[in-house]
């Protein structure tokens, strides 16, 4: 025979548990309406409106220097053409002066050149989901992606070297702030397009070569695009002030 | 069960509950911080990189336009002709690397250290081979952290220059042979930020059994040599030249 139990007890444990519940509930309430309220200021803040402003000045001012950089790179090549002929007509005088303006120009990255080369897109693996075992990172394509590659093409003996619109120069840094990489301080963002100039089938297959940089980089799973030759590759003009070397 | 009695177990009761959900939800709870004020001051920070670029690329158009007017004009006047294409060229040579430079800067020493070696971890000759990879990454973060003229064992860094590792013995730079046992790295530039951009860099040399030191001289009297061989361009030629 069960026994039966004692009603003191039994009113004891569910008075226990109808206010362990309700105090649950009470405080689940409560947090509710806290995050409420949190997700309300926090939502005011992504949408402060001097973000906004900062944001909509930031795009004007960047608009106007892409503006600005084509207007440089105009002119820097009416200037070239006007050299060409002041050359001419200083030959007489110095008769090296045309050719080592011409020369040291390309050289410093300033000018923005053409020659037969190669042009290729490198960008993040396209795997949707990263494999088991993998670190995610592999998948990413990082600065020093970009360093190797662009040391490669310059070991095989690349005149000049372009990733997306920044042109290399003696003082262009690839590095990464955070997330973002900057070349010449200004930030890049995926997909990569190199452009080089130089003898095509060499930097072809130097990239190309077995085990070599582009192989390393579809090992990862990254989407590299062969590189295609071309007789006339157009490479821009740096427009940085070489980190404050020249004012 | 006296009154008293069920009163206080209710209190104690609703207490518990109160921290029971508490705990449950703090130790669950997503952080709900928000980045709005980093992503404000972050657009702030590029907004002022941006405006300051601009004010740059003004200037160089400013400057160019009247050097344009100027070579315009300066169809008689041979001398200041000259002249002004002479100031051009040192200009272009200065940006290019071929002129000395002068000025504050960090000397940083990379060579092998015997203690290292022999404490190393069993990979080391693997990371030795890749000497040449870390050495073109450092004279890059130190060229994205300001510095305007580097020199690596007297070879001036140039827009066309590579640094590679043949083998453990073997180091290329600017395609000349050099021994990887000590690298002595030479760059003028804003010394604080260089010093930002190569603070990762000791562990990865330490890893190849190289020690890392490095000086700052900020007396002004750092001096990056000039890129001194030959140059000649086979294959880029500039956008305007009517020969392409």
């Amino acid at each position: 025979m069960t026994k039966k139990p004692n009603p003191r007890v039994k009113l004891t444990v569910s008075l226990t548990m109808i206010s362990v519940i309700l105090g649950l509930m009470l405080s689940m309430q409560y947090k509710n309406t806290r995050a409420a309220a949190e997700f309300q200021l926090n939502t005011e803040r992504v949408y402060d409106p001097r973000a906004q402003y900062t944001a909509e000045q930031l795009n004007k001012v960047k608009e106007a220097n892409s503006q600005y950089e084509a207007k440089l790179e105009e002119l820097k090549k009416k200037m070239f053409e006007l050299e060409e002929k002041a050359g001419e007509i200083a030959k007489q005088e110095s008769p090296d002066l045309k050719e080592e303006l011409g020369k040291y120009r390309v050289m410093s990255g300033v000018l923005p050149v053409k020659g037969e080369g190669i042009t290729f897109v490198v960008d993040d693996s396209t795997l949707k989901e990263v494999p088991k075992n993998t670190d995610p990172e592999v998948l990413i394509v990082h600065d020093y992606d970009l360093m190797n590659i662009t040391n490669e093409l310059l070991i095989a003996g690349a005149e000049a070297v372009q990733i997306n619109d920044q042109r290399i120069s003696s003082t262009t840094g690839i590095i990464c702030i955070g997330p973002v990489i900057k070349i010449n301080g200004q930030k890049v963002s995926r997909p990569y397009e190199f452009k080089a100039i130089g003898n095509r089938n060499r930097l072809e297959a130097a990239l190309e070569i077995k085990g070599g940089i582009l192989d390393l980089l579809r090992h990862r799973t990254i989407a590299v695009q062969a590189p295609k030759s071309s007789l006339t590759v157009s490479i821009s003009g740096y427009t940085g002030n070489f980190n404050g070397l020249i004012k | 069960m006296k009154t008293k009695n069920k009163i206080s177990l209710l209190v104690i009761s609703a207490v518990l509950g109160c921290m029971l959900t508490i705990q449950f939800s703090s130790a669950n709870r997503p952080k709900a911080e928000s980045n709005a004020v980093a992503d404000t001051m972050q657009l702030t920070v590029e907004l002022a990189q941006q405006t300051e670029r601009q004010q740059f690329l003004r200037s160089q158009i400013r400057a160019l336009e009247s050097q344009i007017n100027a070579l315009g004009t300066q169809k008689v006047d041979q001398n200041q002709l000259l002249l002004t294409l002479a100031e051009e060229l040192d200009k272009v040579k200065r940006a290019a690397g071929v002129n000395e430079v002068r000025g504050n800067g960090v000397i940083i020493t990379i060579e092998d250290n015997v203690n290292l070696i022999a404490s190393g971890p069993v990979e080391m000759d693997l990371y030795r081979r890749s000497f040449g990879d870390f050495l073109y990454r450092l004279v890059n973060y130190l060229k994205g952290n300001e510095a305007n003229a580097i020199v690596v064992n007297n070879h001036r860094i140039v827009s066309f220059s590579s640094i590679r590792s043949i083998d453990t013995n073997n180091l290329q730079v600017n395609t000349v042979m050099i021994s990887p046992d000590k690298v002595i790295i030479k760059a003028v530039g804003n010394v604080e930020q260089m010093k930002l951009g190569m603070s990762l860099f000791p562990t990865y040399f330490e890893m190849m059994g190289k020690s890392f030191k490095f000086e700052a001289v900020e007396d002004g009297s750092l001096v990056i040599p000039p890129y001194d061989d030959p140059v000649k361009y086979e294959y880029a030629k500039p956008e305007g030249d009517k020969k392409i």
